[in-house]
């Protein structure tokens, strides 16, 4: 290769290298600030891009809802990166008790009340108020401003919270009046969070979010909402004890007073009294729990057990909703039913934590119609014609199915690779209706949220290990090639320290000894004729001399490849036997036989030095008049042949001085084997084979093509 | 009584009144179960019976304060927290912490329930003491 040629490939590989680290720059500015503005995709139940963080999520009527009482509910989406920005959005609470509303600037998110650092701004049922604070893995509540006309549940209101630089304000406005409220929030240089994602979020209570909308804020867009609010800047002032008091005055004043819980019926059961109960009455029995799964059946808890309400009022229920069911008992195989069910929301709760089982133990049946999570490696995942997802599962021998029904808005999320080890929570449940006697039981989620994954599939998955072991191939390939090439270069090393060498001396010693020949033969002249002895020994130096010249000459001529810088075998075997026996009587033949192809550089330079050597004694020692070298180009190998029909050799006779041992030594280096005949009167023959797996590949960097035509 | 669940406690309390009428107090155990039973003598009118409920709960406190609940054992929430964090990272470190630690409870009552010293723990008001 060229210096040129290496140049020029340096330049595209580099300008590759340059132009991909550009294009990685230009992605990565691109993701820091893309994003915004941001509109939700609710309305095409997409819900792709937020992550949920305790509560049931899903998508219905183009609006994200929590459908849980759940003590600090998540819903989070947007760039860690977000800086000053200002969210909007319609928030309609689902609740009595408890707020919801929107967080800013969120970071560091994870399962629980206050768990992430960052802002809310949420709308209070109980004081009415809008509240404002922030939240550092703990909850610092900065304002609280009463909405004129309270906040009442079951109505939509427009809540805007913008954050710029170290201030932090939000607006709450009720449609139907024009009513709102303003709070707001200034903390230190030093404390503030800076940047972070947006979320829905709500604490104890239900919460519907719509029309999502979150677009880079500015400074007058802050002066224009809090321009002439009051903002507050006390950092982690809880309210005093009168104020604790006075709030819970005000929130209470309306329990207090309510017959909470109706004396009628007078006794309920516990619900695993229904089991042994069932059989004797037919008179409706009542029972009180928690609602776990309001869709697509109800079922409810209490601590000692689950029943399921197949035909329950259309009460608008939430997970944790506190009630009381009048029904009719069925037993079915390890749970009750209570049908002709009459439910009646006592009062909104919290979601009760799920009980931890294995698999094993929910298949015994025992927690038929509990709210269950357990942990197992996924197999399948399908969606059917409804939308419903369903998921196959696996721990150790036994099997079950999870069932997420049919809301269109279920979104197989990336976390579900099969393979995968997940953590399921939801309700245990035995009855053949979901089980279709497949599986021992099905688990029925809630929603999304309800899956968690807690490790990915095993590496060794056929996929990978295919990729690992191409990865490994195509990489010993890539050092097979830079170890040959890296040979190639050095090769050409050594050829072109011959060449110069050779150069070295074609100008030093070979014209040394032709200036010695040349003065030898001028002091021949000048001496007086009769002093023969004198003669004698000057004719001897000067053969002497001339010999010199000679071994010189063969010298140069065989450390310069034909004064070519690259191996073509042939022709350079060519040229060299030409050089040798210019103007002697003594004819050189060159054929090649058989359909020629590249040869590796190193076997190239062993033929030719050897070929040069049987040439230079045919021409020298074996007083030949014809030499003939044949390469003979076969499937597996090369045969190279040298043969004269000179005066032959006995074996025995010669000395190393035709260099017959050198000649073997370098043929066995590239692995071939030499062949030397010879019948004294008869002629030499010297045949040299090499086998060669022949190039698998065109263009193989360490072969070089050569063309037949170049052979004469 | 401490039932995790509100309206099983009121059951609980009311099958109790019902079943033992001449009891002095009720003692529960917990935020929730104190709520029930607090309910359960809300609806049958018992004002002679004794309430001691558990947990700094803000409503617990205001029906204190009305002298409808007697006392509430409070607790130091953000000590516990600091120990539990101590002994991770003693545990971390390759220490041998105690496996059990007891944090002293208070009893808080209507005439003390706004001493300075109380306040704090009552409103999680968990800066530094002055």
């Amino acid at each position: 290769m060229t210096r040129i040629r290496r140049i020029r490939r340096w330049i595209i590989l580099s300008s590759a290298v340059l132009g991909g680290l550009v294009m990685l720059s230009i992605a990565l500015w691109q993701a820091l600030r893309t994003g915004l503005p941001y509109h939700d995709s609710f309305s095409v139940g997409r819900t792709t891009e937020w992550e949920s963080y305790d509560g049931t999520w899903s998508v219905a009527g183009g609006a994200a809802r929590n459908d849980s009482d759940d003590r600090g509910a998540k819903f989070m989406t947007g760039s860690p990166n977000w800086r000053d920005y200002s969210v909007e959005a319609d928030v309609e609470l689902l609740g009595h008790s408890g707020d919801a509303g929107l967080v800013i600037r969120a970071t560091d998110e994870e399962q629980g009340i206050d768990s992430y650092r960052g802002y809310y701004a949420g709308l209070r049922v109980p004081d009415g108020t809008l509240t404002i604070g922030r939240a550092n893995y703990g909850w610092a509540e900065y304002q609280n401003s009463v909405m004129p006309g309270g906040i009442k549940p079951f109505r939509w209101y427009h809540v805007k919270v913008v954050a710029y630089g170290c201030t932090v304000a939000a607006s709450a406005v009720n449609p139907d009046t024009g009513e709102s409220a303003i709070a707001a929030l200034e903390e230190d240089l030093n404390s503030c969070s800076r940047t972070g994602r947006i979320g829905l979020r709500s604490f104890m209570t239900g919460g519907v979010w719509k029309n999502v909308h979150v677009v880079p804020a500015a400074e007058a867009d802050l002066l224009q909402m809090a321009g002439t609010h009051d903002i507050s800047h006390s950092r982690l002032v809880p309210l005093t004890l009168q104020q604790v008091l006075d709030g819970c005055k005000r929130a209470l004043k309306s329990q207090l007073d309510r017959p909470s819980v109706p004396r009628v019926p007078a006794h309920t059961e516990p619900i695993r009294n229904l089991l042994v109960a069932a059989e004797m009455k037919t008179s409706p029995t009542s029972i009180r729990g928690a609602v776990i799964l309001a869709k697509p059946a109800l079922y409810v808890e209490d601590s000692t057990g689950g029943v399921s309400i197949p035909q329950a009022n259309d009460a608008p229920l939430k997970v944790g909703d506190e009630v009381e069911v009048t029904g009719i008992v069925k037993q079915n195989e390890f749970s009750a039913t209570m049908v002709n069910a009459t439910v009646r929301l006592l009062w909104a709760g919290t979601a009760s934590p799920p009980l931890a089982i294995t698999v094993s133990q929910a298949a015994t049946g025992a927690f038929d119609a509990r709210f269950v999570e357990l942990e197992a490696f996924l197999d399948t995942v399908e969606e059917t014609v409804d939308k419903s997802l369903i998921l196959s599962l696996h721990d150790r021998e036994q099997r079950f199915r999870a069932i997420l029904k049919g809301s269109s808005e279920n979104q197989r999320t990336s976390s579900l690779t099969e393979g995968s080890r997940l953590r399921v929570r939801g309700v245990c449940v035995a009855s053949p209706e979901y089980t279709n006697h497949l599986s021992p039981f099905v688990v029925l989620l809630r929603s999304m949220g309800d899956l968690q994954r807690v490790a990915g599939p095993p590496w060794w998955s056929k996929r990978n290990i295919i990729a690992i072991v191409s990865g490994i191939v195509f990489f010993s390939l890539l050092a097979c090639m830079f170890y040959i090439r890296a040979e190639q270069w050095r090769l050409r090393a050594i050829l072109q320290e011959r060449q110069r060498l050779a150069h070295e001396l074609h100008d030093t010693l070979a014209q040394s000894f032709a200036g010695i020949g040349f003065q030898l033969r001028a002091i021949a002249k000048r001496m007086p004729r009769d002093l023969h002895a004198l003669h004698e020994q000057l004719e001897v130096a000067s053969q002497l001399v001339a010999q010199g010249h000679q071994e010189a000459r063969r010298s140069i001529s065989t450390l310069r490849p034909g004064g070519l810088d690259s191996i073509e075998l042939l022709p350079a075997l060519a040229h060299t036997a030409q050089a040798m026996v210019a103007g002697g009587p003594v004819t050189v033949d060159v054929m090649a036989k058989g359909s020629s192809w590249q040869i590796p550089l190193k076997v190239a330079d062993v033929l030719y030095r050897v070929g040069v050597e049987a040439i230079a004694n045919a021409v020298r020692h074996a007083q030949a008049t014809r030499i003939g070298v044949v390469a003979e180009y076969k499937a597996q190998e090369l045969i190279l042949t040298v043969e004269d029909n000179g005066i032959g050799f006995v074996r025995e006779e010669v000395s190393e001085g035709f260099g017959l041992l050198g000649m073997t030594k370098r043929v066995e280096s590239v692995g071939g084997a030499i062949c030397i005949k010879s019948v004294p009167g008869a002629g030499t023959s010297v045949q040299i084979a090499v086998s060669l797996p022949r190039p698998f590949m065109s263009g193989w960097p360490s072969y070089r093509k050569y063309d037949r035509a170049a052979m004469s | 009584m401490g039932s995790a669940d509100e309206a099983e406690a009121e059951q609980t309390a009311r099958e109790l009144l019902n079943s033992e009428p001449n009891i002095d107090a009720i003692f529960a155990l917990s935020a929730v179960a104190t709520l029930g039973a607090f309910r359960a003598l809300r609806d049958e009118q018992n004002s002679k019976v004794l309430l001691v409920g558990c947990d700094q709960q803000y409503d617990l406190l205001y029906y204190l304060s009305l002298g409808k609940i007697d006392s509430i054992v409070a607790e130091n929430t953000y000590e516990m927290g600091e120990l539990g964090m101590k002994i991770v990272i003693a545990k971390k470190r390759g220490e041998n912490p105690s496996q059990v630690i007891k944090v002293k409870p208070v009893l808080i009552t209507l005439e003390n329930m706004s001493a300075p010293e109380f306040v704090p723990i009552l409103i999680h008001d968990w800066r530094p003491m002055p």
